[in-house]
């Protein structure tokens, strides 16, 4: 052992100290910068650590007297180096706020589409063909036999309801025409009858099919009850 | 006493990169933790896990804020390192099986050779037995120092106040009391 290696007995008393947390400040930087820095004031470190471990019935059974060489072996021949995980985290969330505005458009679109293509099948032109004033004839008979005189549909207290959009609310009394009260000539093309009846059709649909849309992708409902209200 | 301070001064310098620093802090604790791995797998695989405990604890010295003590970060990680090596041994295990006489051919065969070799290892019960037989030939008062200390766990203030002297006869008899030992433990383990 060197002479620059030895330890006098404040310095063994400073590492004892150490262990109880019994040290000043200038003795702490004493034990740090000098005494830990020599071999015999790290052996003995080490060593008082284990009687303290043994004292509290937590040594291991087995342990290799080299595992903090092999610890710090592995960790500089793999190169380890100390890892930020806040920039990780800021990373993944622009990702994730990126994808999720991506997918919402994407939804939002595809719902869209479907209410335009929807909303064109219960809109046929304004000159329906033969095929269409038939069917607009036995969607008329269908409604006609199933529905009440002066059917006034009530949103019925659903959970689906509740993702409603926001100008048809729960409770909310939506009034459609007696059918009987309308005219149907034999033609069928009675505008106003026509209307009638996608009304009846279209509100239940709507009412069906509004719990599958989240509030970010309800405004093409919002859209057709303004058409609604234009033609009322 | 309470706070940690050593240990928050090495975990500071650690993380400015002072590796000697983090290389204190794993001789401290390695037995603790090795421990406390053991109490999840079997004691062979401890160290192999203990190690990646404290390589893990390392990589990720940037994030430790100090908010609780450096002990207690790296007890989870300890934990949460031999969870995680349950885990992936019973996905292994479900996989293969393998001989004994084969083990030495496959890559996780570690887990069934036998790691221990005598001569490198610590014998626990040994040290066991020098350590307490040394703490029953120590004068009373050194005796009652080192065991209210590391058995009951007391601060110097409370084992002064229970020995009716002084801190720093206190802290003086505790250092005694850890040089016997340490005279009876050193040969086992340099």
């Amino acid at each position: 052992m060197s002479v620059e290696n030895e330890l006098n007995e404040t310095d063994l008393e400073l590492i004892s100290a150490s262990l109880d947390e019994d040290l000043s400040e200038f003795e702490r930087r004493r034990l740090n910068t000098s005494i830990l820095a020599k071999t015999e004031g790290e052996k003995t470190w080490v060593r008082y650590n284990a009687v303290s471990a043994v004292m509290k019935k937590q040594f291991p059974s087995n342990i290799d007297k080299g595992f903090s060489s092999q610890v710090m072996q592995a960790i500089s021949e793999q190169g380890y180096e100390q890892e930020e995980e806040s920039a990780t985290q800021v990373k993944i969330k622009r990702v994730s706020s990126h994808l999720k505005q991506v997918a919402g458009l994407a939804v939002a679109a595809s719902v869209a589409a479907f209410s335009v293509v929807t909303y064109q099948n219960f809109y046929p032109s304004s000159s329906p063909t033969s095929i269409e004033s038939q069917e607009v004839a036995l969607i008329q008979q269908e409604s006609a036999d199933e529905m009440k005189p002066a059917e006034v549909l009530t949103l019925q207290n659903s959970q689906r309801v509740e993702f409603a959009p926001a100008t048809v609310q729960q409770g909310q009394v939506v009034n459609v025409p007696p059918v009987e009260q309308i005219q149907v000539s034999p033609i069928q093309t009675n505008p106003q009858v026509k209307e009638n009846l996608y009304y009846q059709e279209l509100n239940p649909y709507i009412q069906g099919h509004a719990g599958y849309g989240s509030q970010r992708v309800i405004s093409p409902y919002v859209e057709i009850i303004e058409l609604k209200d234009v033609k009322d | 006493m309470g706070e940690n301070n050593n240990d928050k001064e090495l975990v500071e310098r650690a993380q400015q990169g002072d590796t000697r620093a983090f290389d204190l802090l794993v001789q401290k604790y390695q037995f603790k933790v090795v421990n406390l791995v053991s109490r999840y797998v079997r004691s062979e695989e401890a160290q192999d896990v203990a190690q990646e405990a404290f390589i893990k604890a390392y990589r990720g010295l940037k994030n430790f804020r100090g908010d609780a003590a450096f002990y207690t970060w790296l007890y989870r990680i300890a934990v949460n390192s031999a969870k995680n090596y349950l885990l992936s041994a019973s996905r292994r295990q479900s996989d293969r099986q393998v001989d004994v006489e084969d083990a030495e051919y496959y890559d996780d065969a570690a887990v069934l050779r036998d790691h221990t070799t005598p001569d490198r290892m610590l014998q626990s019960e040994e040290l066991e037995q020098k350590v307490f037989d040394v703490i029953h030939q120590l004068p009373d008062d050194l005796k009652m120092a080192i065991t209210l200390r590391e058995l009951e766990g007391m601060s110097y203030e409370q084992i002064a106040e229970a020995m009716e002297c002084p801190i720093g006869t206190v802290r003086s008899r505790i250092f005694r009391a850890r040089e016997a030992i340490d005279k009876v433990v050193r040969p086992l383990m340099d």
